[in-house]
């Protein structure tokens, strides 16, 4: 089997790794082998809904017990002989608890059950992990010592990179929802907005911020009022323009989208009954196309998420900054402190966004979306 | 009262509809047929302005339309198409309704209006009446746009095509459907189909276009016994005297049927009628459940399934005669809404009407 954690004396020092069996543990990795051979045998042992509840059952306990085994190693391991050691995961735990994941995910995207409930086994992991976390059972973890180390800026560069990815967002909901409009209404346009959206979506995030940063300093110093808004090079006013440009394509691609596909005898019938423009938009257009916007907004949402990252090179902050201090210092630990957060922020956001969708969406189209 | 006067349809250089005239009673269904790209659909949706007249007027009870406010005027007429375009994120009872909440009628007064409606089309409200249109069949889709239509009660409605995408048995039962509804309601339509058989079987008077002009004019049964040059010849066909059937509804040729009820038919002996007569048996509620036939050893029953066999009174009797030779019998049930026979057609009554004409 692959290591499952390695310890390090201390931060830069390079780190030993540790087999599941070389811990000293009793009957903790036992439980783990256990649970694996269960989930072998369930892989084998075809569909139905008995076997979907198994499978989700002895996935949640591979989490349960993984994240255990790791609690266990880092008690044995760091002792108060090395006062500056740590224990990170490698391999062997992260795939025990990617394995976890799929298990548990695969079974339930096709269970019929309760969304409640699915929501419910689904947060399941993170409640304990968080649990665990506030306990302070994780303290001799690597990436735990690298935020106790930083708690206050951690909170100030989340706020930061929330507020440039609603900003961003925001800003792209006012351009493209009108530009998807008028890309659906005058033929003509439909080809250059999409040839210029599509162009921006492909130059890379890195080369966008920077190209942002030449014109926006002469603009700053040919214009004192741009200066005094707080526009210049670097910070927060290129990371926002290049933020809204990316997030521009999903969003004027699912208006148009969404108004291409509202049928056209729809639209006929509604005009033929004597409906005026406005009752139009209000009684077919909207509920038909809100919906699909929405969808739009959240891919866009997800995507500005994980582009803020990068705005933090162009000093526009953000959870970035980790992730760059942790380049910059060989800190793999690090790194991971300021990713998992941005991990965990565009799934909760996107699990929102997707019950919000739920709740706009009129019952008959319902069938279609899901 | 609906009157073209003249009317001209230009598109650039092509005359959709070059200068008709022509006018459709109250009351009754005036049927526009035609090939494709005849004018016939133009000429209807210049009714409610969807599209405006180039030249010429079109006026509706002496009031020109072109007068109107669009939306006030398309409020107050009733408009059915192919694709019905029932809006699908609304269920059938907000979608019927639609055109009162465009009136601010209140809500109460809208569904109460829903559900008569739904009564009205033979759809149970109970059942219906929350469902959405992507939950419907085809033909039940087309009777909730037939509803939809009529929920403001407008004196004039517009049907273009409305029967057109639904298949051939379910179209023949929305017809008669059609039928049973313009006798209680009496609307002012105008229709517009490329199918023969439907305009003869639904209009009063029928409009043949050709090329945006209109080739004739007349009642039904004109148009195919007295085709006025070969063009309608054509449409028509050479079997106009099959297709003549379709004008007549079953309802004037109703005989008396002798019936049975099925305890009794294992007694019955032939009572004095000749050889061609044929005995119905019912079942319980006096539903037809078969007919008596004469065996080697006397008589027995042959079950029959009474929507496969039977007509109602407005059938045409160009669907009893095709009921008589599927059936391979002598006479076709008329039955009532709960398949209860109340006559019954005989074929040489038919063969007798196809040849009066010709």
């Amino acid at each position: 089997m692959l290591p499952f954690v390695e310890f390090k004396p201390n931060r830069v020092a390079e780190g030993d790794p540790f087999h599941l069996w070389g811990l000293g543990l009793t009957w903790e990795p036992w439980l783990l082998a256990a649970i694996v051979a269960a989930a072998l045998l369930l892989a084998l042992s075809g569909e139905g809904p008995r076997v979907r509840a198994a499978k989700v059952a002895v996935g949640s306990a591979l989490f349960a017990a993984t994240l255990l085994v790791a609690l266990r190693a880092g008690a044995i391991l760091v002792t108060e002989a090395t006062p500056f050691g740590r224990v990170g995961p490698i391999s062997g735990f992260w795939i025990a608890a990617l394995a976890s994941f799929l298990i548990v995910e695969g079974s339930l995207r096709t269970a019929s059950w309760n969304p409640m409930i699915k929501g419910a086994i689904r947060v399941l992991p993170l409640a304990i992990a968080t649990g665990a976390l506030a306990s302070g059972a994780l303290d001799s973890f690597a990436m735990v010592q690298e935020y106790i180390n930083r708690a206050d800026r951690f909170s100030q560069e989340l706020t930061t990179h929330l507020r440039l990815a609603a900003v961003a967002v925001m800003a792209a909901v006012v351009i493209g929802v009108p530009l998807g409009i008028v890309a659906w209404k005058r033929r003509l346009l439909e080809r250059p907005v999409f040839t210029l959206v599509n162009t921006i979506q492909t130059v890379p995030s890195l080369a966008l911020f920077g190209l942002m940063i030449a014109p926006l300093a002469l603009l700053s110093r040919q214009f004192p009022l741009l200066r005094a808004m707080g526009v210049q090079g670097i910070g927060a006013a290129p990371a926002l323009i290049a933020l809204t440009l990316y997030a521009l394509l999903p969003i004027v691609r699912n208006t148009y989208t969404s108004l291409s596909v509202i049928p056209n005898a729809v639209i006929e019938a509604g005009n033929g009954m004597g409906m005026s423009r406005r009752q139009l938009l209000r009684f077919v257009e909207a509920p038909l196309s809100v919906p699909i916007i929405l969808s739009g907004i959240r891919t866009s949402v997800v995507q500005a998420i994980g582009n803020t990252t990068v705005a933090a090179l162009i000093g526009a902050g953000g959870l970035g900054v980790f992730v760059f201090q942790g380049l910059g210092q060989a800190a793999p630990d690090l790194i991971v402190m300021g990713v998992i957060p941005i991990i965990l922020l565009a799934v909760l956001i996107d699990r929102g966004m997707a019950v919000l969708i739920g709740l706009v969406t009129p019952p008959g189209l319902r069938k279609d979306t899901l | 009262m609906i009157e073209f006067s003249c009317v001209t349809k230009h598109y650039g250089d092509i005359t959709a509809v070059d200068s008709v005239s022509f006018r459709v009673e109250d009351g009754q269904v005036c049927v526009l047929i035609g090939p494709s790209g005849c004018g016939k659909t133009t000429t209807l949706k210049m009714v409610n302005r969807m599209l405006d007249a180039s030249s010429g007027e079109i006026s509706i009870n002496g009031r020109n339309v072109s007068e109107l406010a669009a939306e006030q005027l398309r409020r107050g007429i009733g408009y059915v198409i192919q694709s019905v375009g029932l809006l699908p994120h609304m269920n059938v009872r907000d979608n019927i309704a639609i055109v009162q909440r465009l009136k601010r009628v209140d809500r109460r007064q809208r569904y109460r209006r829903a559900d008569e409606l739904l009564e009205l089309i033979g759809l149970d409200p109970e059942q219906y009446r929350l469902k959405h249109p992507h939950e419907l069949s085809g033909g039940e889709a087309q009777r909730i746009g037939v509803a939809r239509a009529l929920a403001a009660d407008p004196p004039i409605l517009l049907m273009d095509e409305p029967f057109g995408a639904v298949d051939p048995l379910n179209r023949e039962v929305l017809q008669t459907e059609f039928l049973r509804l313009q006798r209680a309601l009496k609307k002012t339509v105008l229709f517009v189909t490329h199918d023969l058989d439907e305009a003869i079987r639904l209009g009063d008077t029928v409009i043949l276009m050709k090329d945006g002009q209109i080739v004739q004019h007349d009642s039904p049964e004109r148009i195919l016994a007295a085709p006025r040059n070969q063009f309608v010849r054509d449409f028509v066909g050479a079997d106009r005297a099959l297709k003549r059937l379709s004008c007549f509804p079953v309802e004037g040729y109703i005989r008396e049927a002798q019936q049975i009820a099925q305890q009794d038919a294992a007694s019955f002996s032939n009572g004095g009628r000749g050889p061609d007569s044929v005995v119905w048996v019912y079942g319980a509620d006096r539903a037809l459940v078969g007919m008596l036939q004469r065996s080697s050893s006397g008589y027995k029953v042959i079950t029959l399934k009474p929507e496969e066999v039977g007509v109602v009174p407005l059938s045409s009797m160009k669907e009893a005669l095709s009921r008589l030779l599927g059936q391979g019998i002598r006479a076709v049930p008329v039955l009532d809404q709960r398949n209860c026979v109340i006559g019954e057609v005989r074929l040489p009554d038919i063969e007798e009407l196809n040849q009066a004409v010709l």
